[in-house]
Order: structure tokens, then sequence, then C-alpha cells
């Protein structure tokens, strides 16, 4: 139904739109971070970097509307759930932004010299992460919580994939124990994507309790 | 909500005036010693409620209802009820401050003398302590014997509060209470609304949503004389069940 007062309808519709746009950036800086890497592709890498100051400015102007809206307007129910899940989640997608200007720059590491090489399991991380954001996106539009059970399946993956890449890092390592950088680097790749899994899952929990108002973080509140 | 006895019961009431539903099939507790505010848009039947809980519903010769009121489990309607001490018990607090056109004094003591008291050391401390529950003793007690008309329009409503609570009652009704004042009154009554949460039973009817949700344990949301929605004020400000509920606080009524 139409709000009466359509200057509030029109905050709360930016407000979702910056949501939306936060979240497509940060996806596109992880896959892009991700291709960097894999194809030794520096200049995207520093295009990473570089949009991250897009991505900041985009949660300042999602902070700032939210109190503006908050002050001017206080909401309430499904609108005040709305106000804070965005001001909660847009901390999770900008960390998943820094998390890629992370993966980015260890592949400048990577760039230069050769050795211990990118995983494949590194890439099939990047592959599961790349649906994750957009059923995030999908959840927020369509009001859908049960879009957790499926970043929480997806998230177990990641997790498997970069228990996995840590044990090979290592076996390589006692072998080359000079590759010691480049493992590291690897590692660090691989710890970073399994944070933006996480971070990913924080955003469908803040999605269950704008539908419904349940606050799943934790095991949900006690007593 | 349900597993305390409500100090006021109404079971399956509907109130016509004339040939127009006022209230349709409203079943609800009022808790005992808490604030329920009832919200809604106007003619949602919010005040005819209100005004049944104290029986001054009757006061239109057309009104007409069915179903029961229950004050501390007995009917408010039996026919052995005097409506004299049933409205003593069940105190009413009007929008706008109607003070008497007499001193302050007489106004507080107004309805202890129509209860047959004389004593004046009585009235003295029925008075002093009605004012001072109503927050405005410090105000006023040096010149209890000026015309209330003098109070600004804060002061004649926490007056008429005080007049309502020197008779003792155990529930007080306000209906809108603070609508015709400006925000620093309203701030005040809203304070003492506060104060007097647990001493007495409150119901108020308010059309500011914030008021509602400030000062009240429980909402009761009306629409076209149906109770749409009551429980816990800071659930059905957070999570509403029914859409008309939700539709209705965030404005998108209509």
């Amino acid at each position: 139904m139409q709000h009466l007062d359509l200057r509030y309808q029109q905050e709360l519709n930016d407000l979702r739109t910056v949501y939306q746009e936060m979240l497509l950036l940060a996806h596109g800086m992880v896959q892009d971070a991700m291709r960097s890497v894999i194809e030794r592709d520096p200049a995207l890498g520093r295009a990473v970097v570089n949009v991250d100051r897009s991505l900041d400015q985009l949660e300042l102007r999602a902070d700032e509307s939210c109190l503006r809206i908050l002050a001017l307007y206080r909401p309430v129910a499904g609108d005040l759930r709305l106000v804070a899940t965005v001001m909660k989640s847009v901390t999770d997608i900008e960390r998943i932004g820094d998390l890629a200007v992370n993966i980015a720059k260890r592949g400048f590491d990577l760039s230069r010299g050769a050795g211990l090489e990118p995983l494949p399991e590194l890439g099939s991380m990047a592959e599961v992460i790349a649906e994750m954001l957009p059923l995030v996106k999908q959840g927020f539009l369509s009001r859908d919580p049960s879009v957790l059970t499926a970043l929480k399946d997806a998230d177990e993956r990641v997790d498997r994939m970069n228990r996995e890449v840590l044990s090979q890092v290592i076996l390589a390592l006692a072998n080359h124990p000079d590759q010691s950088r480049r493992g590291l680097a690897l590692t660090s790749i691989s710890k970073a994507l399994e944070r933006v899994a996480d971070h990913a899952v924080n955003l469908g929990e803040q999605i269950v309790f704008m539908v419904g108002g349940t606050d799943v973080r934790h095991g949900g509140v006690k007593g | 909500m349900h597993d305390v006895a409500p100090k006021m019961e109404v079971q399956h009431l509907s109130v016509h005036y004339g040939g127009t539903p006022a209230l349709k099939d409203v079943s609800l507790g009022v808790i005992g010693g808490q604030v329920t505010a009832l919200i809604g848009p106007s003619g949602c039947g919010k005040s005819t409620l209100l005004r049944v809980l104290n029986r001054m519903s009757e006061l239109r010769p057309d009104a007409r209802h069915t179903g029961a009121v229950r004050l501390d489990g007995e009917d408010i309607f039996a026919p052995a009820v005097d409506v004299t001490a049933l409205r003593r018990r069940v105190g009413l607090v009007f929008a706008k401050p109607n003070p008497f056109k007499m001193s302050l004094y007489e106004n507080v003591a107004y309805g202890l003398r129509i209860a047959g008291e004389r004593a004046r050391s009585v009235l003295d401390g029925r008075v002093e302590e009605a004012l001072r529950a109503a927050a405005l003793w410090d105000e006023v007690a040096d010149r209890l014997n000026r015309s209330a008309l003098d109070l600004t329009p804060g002061q004649q409503q926490r007056l008429c509060i005080a007049r309502a609570l020197a008779v003792g009652p155990e529930v007080l009704l306000m209906d809108e209470p603070t609508s015709a004042l400006d925000p620093v009154a309203t701030a005040k009554v809203e304070e003492l609304v506060s104060a007097l949460r647990g001493r007495y039973t409150l119901v108020i009817v308010t059309h500011n949503m914030q008021q509602a949700s400030r000062l009240s344990d429980h909402t009761a949301l009306f629409v076209e004389g149906e109770l749409v929605e009551i429980g816990e004020t800071a659930r059905i400000f957070t999570r509403p069940r029914q859409r008309r509920t939700e539709d209705y606080i965030t404005g998108r009524f209509g």
C-alpha cells in the first residue's frame, strides 16, 4: 500500500536502492579481485582498490539516510525493521569490499615472481560466493527469508574449501619453505573469501529479521 | 498478557448508535496497574469503548449495547450497579480541559462533596493528595482559592486529572488527554501518566502514535468498530501481526 507521506516513501525507496547498489558493487569487487589474482592482472586489482572508495561513500550515504529517516519520520514496524536492517547490513557489505581489496593486494604479491600458484579451490570458492550476494539481493527484494538456508549451505561449502586450501598450502610449504610469502598470500585470499561468505550469511540473517522481526543470530534471543 | 486476571474485561461487546454500529464484537482485557492505549482512525470506535467502560455511553439515548464489561469480574451493567459509584471507581478525563468555573480547591473537592464528604480536614487532605498525585501541587499550593480558569491549559488538564483522582478511582480513562496542549504541557501530562502507572489502571485514547508507543504497556488498534489487534506495545510497534496494524502505524492507512 502506498504511504500517505510521499517524501517518507521516497526516502525508504532510496534506502533500498543504496543497499542494492552497495551489494552490486561489493559483489563486482570480489569477482574482479579474484579474476585479478587468477589472471595475474594487477590493473584490474588496482581498479578494485579504487572502487572501494565508492563503496565507502555509499555506506556513508546509507547511514546518513537511516539517521534522517529515524529523526524525521520515526518509523515503526516493517519500516523500522528495514532501517535497522540497512544500518547493520551496510557494515557487512562495506567489509566485503575491504576483503575484496585485501584479495586484490595479495594478487599484487602473487603477480611478482613465480612458484606456488593460486589453487583451483580458490576459483571454486569464488564461484560459490558469486552466487551468494545475488541470493542476498533476491531475499532483500522479494522479502524472502528462505535465502538464509541456501546462504548457510554455501557458507559451509566455502568453509570446507578454505580448510582444504590451508592444508594444501601447509603441505606445499613443507616441501618449498622458500615459498612462504606466496603461501601466506594464498592463505590470506582463502581466509578473505571465507570471511566474505560469513558476511553474506550475516546479511541473510538480517533479511530474516527485516521480514518477520525474528533475530536468528546466535540461536536467537534467550529467556 | 493473558496470564494476569484483567482489571477490566470486555466480552463480545457491540455498540450501536441508532442503527449505526460503533463497535463490533470486541473482546479484550485491560491489565491492572498498566497503561493501555486505544488507537485507530477517527470513527473507529475507540472513544465509544472508553465511554462504555464507565457507562458514559448511556448519556446518548440512542446508544445500545450487547455483550459484557466486567470490573474485577463483576458486570458493570448489572441492574444492582450504582452508576455514580461505578464512575467514582472508573474516572474519565476529556480531551479539552473542562475545569468548573470555581476555585482550584472547589474543583478538586467537587466529587468528594457530591459523595457527601463535609469534614474540612478530610477535604483539605484529599485535595492536597490529589493535586500532588497530579503533579500540580507545587505550582498552585499558594493560590488554591483562585479561579481554575486562570490556569494555563496544561495546568487545567492536570487539574482535571486531580479532580478525577480525588474521588479515589481504580481506573482512569483518558480521551486524547493532550490533544489540546502544547508540547511542554503534553510532556508534563505524559510524565504524570507514567507516574500514575502502577497505582492506577489507565486507558488512553490517542491519535498520537508516538504518544501511544511512549506511554503505554499495551496497545489496541481499532478500525471501523473492530478490534484489529491488541498486544504489548513494544511488539505492536516492532512486529505487528496484522497487516492492517502495520499499514495504520506506518501511515499507510487509507
